[in-house]
Formats: structure tokens, sequence, C-alpha cells
């Protein structure tokens, strides 16, 4: 499911949230359907895979260097299954390994572990892409407090 | 030491800026007396005009090149093949070049000026080409430096001849000669030395920088991007601030003149980055890399620091990537804890009280979803967000087309926008409403499956799509 619509921009405030919502609500809406086991935990971990993905989809993001990276993490963690203790990880190294490079601050590196795929980058489009990955993941994070006030009231 | 007075014709022809102490002055001294006592150039004896022709020949290498620019120099050009009668005329030329007071040739000077005295007279319409130094012969500048004051002192004239051009003249191969004039520096002492001045530099600080960044770039020979860019940029200048530049140059390279703060304009968009170095700084080709890296990388903290609330206080990059950092893992940590509550709440997800949970507006939208007997064939379920009303709730998403909430209407124009996310809601809807269905509303589960079973189709289609 790689479909990148963009919904006609009549919305004024953010299509990209819309997208991402879309996204991501009918991804809830397809855990709460296959739900008969619902382990807390395994719950749990699809809401978040959810979120993720929903992030990773939205209109703004699909041409970013993370929303990539993320896919592919999702992937692995999806293909993990839970209770599996030994997973074989395969790091794909795209681009030339980091040195730490004398021009970046110390903590680049714990930027580089945070932000999906910012081991690959330069420390200039690093700070490009944890922009706009914070972004997304502030939209999302208010999404779901949105879902969730909704829900429980 | 400057012939301002022409005292004695032949005296300021010997007084013409001479440094190296030539044995053939004597001769020359001798052979002009002669000439200007006897009219008669035919006195001159063989080794005297040879010695002169020496003379002449570099000189009237400078004469042909500046022969477009006044008449001495073409007669220099006579001079030089005729060898006896063009020194007469040459003598008021030399009279004319003394009278010429803004002159203070130097040593360094004379150096320029043998280098000028290496280029042919084709080179002047081709001044605008680079010169290559580089092929400039040692040999030939030895050879012009015994010529000594003679071709100083034309190559003054010369060069003022340039200035002149270059402050008369608008066409743009008028900005060549600066470029020129302003490489011949390089290859020699990087101070030009000229230290007449034909116009004022009027506070052109971004010339003389363009300049000295075209210095720079040359000396290095560097080929990268800002370079170029710039040694572009200094060859299409206008013409008439570039005959400030010339003489500007010299008091930006010698400090003589401090030109104030720097500015930077902006540049002409062009096929690649333009990068003009500061004053005080490198030119080389690296550091203008990473100074344009450096910017940059600023101009990215700052978009960071306007999305990562509560950096405004902070100052510095290392404390600001660690609030980033600090923000980015609450973020992550948010979503946890949320997707942890959503879990919770999830069984509890009640599709069918959906309506009841959004706004009143949106419920009439929702009526058709709920009513089973609404043609849901057409295009899936509706999901009849008709948002006439577009808030920032993330629900109100579907809230796109623009038309009355009318569940007939709605719906169509939705999908034929959104086709493809449609038929994603609409499989979206009802597998929750099957879903709904199946756990709360037992007594409307016989009129569902009824029109579900056109969906399966589409359910499926669908369900594939959603796979995340």
């Amino acid at each position: 499911m790689n479909r990148k619509n963009p919904l006609p921009n009549s919305n004024p405030n953010s299509p990209n949230s819309s997208m991402q919502a879309l996204h991501f609500l009918q991804a809830l809406a397809r855990i709460a359907r296959a739900a008969p086991k619902p382990a807390h935990s395994a719950r749990t971990r699809q809401i978040r895979h959810a979120a993720y993905a929903s992030m990773a989809h939205s209109s703004r993001s699909s041409r970013r260097t993370w929303s990539r990276a993320l896919l592919h993490r999702l992937r692995q963690w999806q293909q993990q299954r839970p209770g599996r203790l030994l997973t074989v990880r395969r790091r794909v190294r795209i681009v030339t390994p980091i040195t730490s490079r004398p021009e970046e601050p110390a903590r680049a590196e714990t930027l580089r572990q945070l932000v999906p795929g910012g081991r690959g980058m330069e420390y200039c489009n690093l700070l490009e892409e944890t922009a706009d990955y914070v972004q997304c993941l502030r939209a999302q994070v208010q999404l779901m407090q949105t879902l969730l006030d909704a829900f429980s009231s | 030491m400057n012939c301002g007075e022409p005292s004695e014709l032949p005296h300021c022809f010997l007084n013409l800026n001479w440094d190296q102490s030539i044995d053939q002055n004597s001769q020359l001294d001798s052979a002009l007396t002669s000439i200007v006592s006897s009219n008669a150039p035919n006195l001159l004896s063989q080794s005297e005009i040879s010695s002169q022709s020496h003379y002449v020949g570099t000189s009237g290498t400078i004469g042909t090149s500046n022969g477009s620019l006044t008449s001495p120099p073409s007669e220099l050009n006579l001079s030089m093949g005729g060898g006896r009668s063009g020194l007469m005329p040459m003598l008021p030329n030399l009279v004319s070049m003394n009278h010429l007071d803004q002159f203070q040739p130097d040593h360094g000077f004379t150096e320029r000026a043998a280098r000028l005295s290496c280029f042919d007279g084709r080179n002047y319409p081709g001044f605008g080409t680079q010169f290559d130094l580089a092929s400039i012969k040692d040999k030939r500048l030895e050879a012009a430096l015994l010529g000594g004051g003679q071709v100083t002192q034309l190559l003054d004239k010369a060069q003022l001849g340039i200035s002149n051009a270059v402050n008369g003249r608008e066409d743009s191969s008028v900005s060549d000669p600066v470029s020129g004039s302003g490489q011949i520096g390089l290859a020699g002492p990087s101070d030009n030395g000229v230290r007449k001045r034909k116009a004022p530099a009027k506070g052109k600080g971004k010339e003389t920088q363009k300049i000295t960044e075209d210095k720079g770039s040359d000396t290095k020979r560097c080929k990268s991007v800002e370079s170029n860019g710039t040694q572009e940029e200094a060859i299409k200048p206008k013409p008439e601030p570039n005959g400030s530049v010339s003489t500007g140059t010299a008091e930006n390279s010698n400090g003589a003149k401090s030109k104030g703060k720097d500015t930077k304009l902006p540049e002409p968009p062009k096929d690649y980055i333009h990068v003009r170095a500061r004053r005080g700084e490198a030119t080389d080709s690296h550091s203008l890399a990473e100074r344009v890296r450096r910017e940059k990388i600023s101009q990215r903290m700052k978009l960071l620091q306007d999305l990562v609330p509560g950096c405004n206080k902070v100052v510095g990059k290392a404390v600001m990537l660690d609030e980033i950092i600090n923000y980015v893992q609450s973020l992550q940590r948010q979503v946890e804890f949320l997707s942890m509550k959503l879990a919770t709440v999830n069984p509890q997800l009640d599709f069918n009280n959906l309506p009841s949970l959004l706004p009143k507006d949106m419920q009439q939208a929702c009526a058709p979803l709920l009513n089973p007997s609404f043609p849901l064939d057409t295009s899936g379920s509706a999901l009849p967000f008709s948002g006439s009303q577009q808030q920032g709730n993330p629900l109100h998403f579907v809230s796109s087309s623009p038309s009355p909430v009318d569940p007939h209407n709605t719906i169509h124009p939705f999908f034929n926008a959104v086709p493809d996310a449609t038929s994603q809601l609409g499989a979206f809807w009802h597998d929750d409403l099957q879903n709904v269905v199946q756990m709360d509303m037992r007594p409307n589960h016989e009129e569902i499956p009824v029109s579900s079973q056109s969906f399966s189709g589409a359910m499926q289609q669908a369900h594939m799509k959603m796979e995340l």
C-alpha cells in the first residue's frame, strides 16, 4: 500500500496531517477488527507500528529519507515476532560509514540514532530530516491525543 | 622619481625611471642630443640605433598593443619600423608622457610593465582573454628589465591608457582589461603597486572584494564552484565601476584604505551557488565551501529552533542540539505511551458511536453511514465527512469536499476527488461497520450483511491495500 495520494488541498490547515490521520485511522480500524486476541502488548505494538506507518505515508514526508528508513525499520519490526529473542537484523548501509566528523558536535551521533535513516546522512541533511521528522511526530502525537480524547469521552 | 617638469627634453628622457644603470644610457643621451640638435636621425650611429631599436622594440610592442588608444603609440610603431625617422615624433610623445604627472612608477611597476610588454598587439582586443601569466617567459622579463626605464615609462603610459579606456568606455570588453590588469599583479607580487587612482573608489567595497576574491581564487587556480562563479561574476560586472576597481584593488590589497564593512550583495542566480569571501577571510575554495556549509547548518538550526519549543532562550549550537534530542525522544515516548493507551481503548472503539463523538455537523454526514439501506455499493460506504467546517481536528480530515452535507452528493464528489483514498475509506468504514455490527448492533445485523456481500470483493481489495 504505497499510494501517496495527496488529498485535494481544500483543507487549508494541513493536508499532510489529513493524510496521516487517514492512514492512522485505517490502521486503527484494522487493528480493532483483527483483535480477537487482545494481548495488550501486542496491541500496543501494533498501534505503534500503525502510528509510524501513517507518519511515513503522509504526503509531506513521502519523499524524505527518514520516511523510507522508517518503513524499512517497520518491516523489520513486523517480521520480528514478539517472543523471538534472536532476530537477524540486516543493516543496509547505503552510504559510506560515518566516522564522526570533526564538524559536527558530539551529540550528533545520538541524533542519528533517533532519527530513522540518520546514519547515512551528512550533518547538514540530518538537521533537515530532523526538522521534518519532528513535524510529523508532533502531528502524530496530536492526532493520537485527539483520538484518545474523542474515544474516551 | 617623476619627471614632472620637462626642463630639457633629453634630460627628461634620461630622467625617466631608468632604474637599472644601463650602459646605453650615455649612448642614448648622445643620440638624442644629436637628434634634437641636428634633426637628422641619420646621424645616429648604427650601434645607437640598434640599442635604441632595442628599446623601441620592446616599447614598440606596447605601442602596438595600445595602438587603438592613442596615436603616439602608433607613431612609436612607425619608429620601430623606421628606426630612424620615427625617433623624432617619438620625442614629443615622450614629452607628452612626461607631462603625465600622475605617474609614480616604481620597481614593482617595472616588472609589471615588463610583463605588459610581452603581450603582443593582438592581445589588446584579447585582453578579455585571461592572460596566462605563466606563459610569460622570464627571459623576456629580464630583457624588458634591461630596457629599463623607457619601458617603464611607456608602460606607465600604457597603464594610463588602459585605465583611461576603462574609465571612458562602456562596452563590456572593458571589464576584461580590468580582470587582465587585476591578474597582472597576480603572478608578481600580490601588491599591485598601482598607487595612482584614476577615479576615486567611492567606497566600492564590493568590487574590491570581488577582485580580491577573484585574485585569490585565481591564485589558487581552484576549480571549485564558488570560485568559478565569482570569476564569472567578476568578468561581467558593470564596466564603469570596474574602472575604479583596478585602482581600488590596490588600496584594498595594500590596506591603504580601510573599506569599512564588507557588503554581501545578493548574487544573481546562475547555475551554481555564488559565494563571496568576506573581507579578511580566506578566499580558498575549501574555506568558501565550508562557509557555505556552515551557513546551511545554521539555517537549519534556526528552523529547528522554531520547531522545538523552548529553544528560543537557548543560545548555542551544542545546547540546542541537546534540546532537540530531548524533544525528539520525548515525542517518541509520547507516541508509545499514547499507543498503549489507545490499545486499552481500542477494543471499546465503537465506530457506531463515532458520530456522537464527532461534532454535530458531522453527524448528519455520518447518518447515511449508519443507514443500512443506503446504496453503499456505488463505491464503498460513504465517509461523508463532508466538511463544510474545516477545523484543526484531525478527525475532520476527510472534510475535503466542499459541497454541503448531502448524503447523496457528498459521496460522489468526495470519491471523485479522492478515488483511491475513498475506496480505502469505504472499506475502512465498512470493515468497522461489520465489526461493530457484530459486536454491538445485533438487531441490525441481518440488514447489514445483505449489503455487505456486495462489498466483499471491494473489501478484500481494500484489505490488501490496507496492508501496511
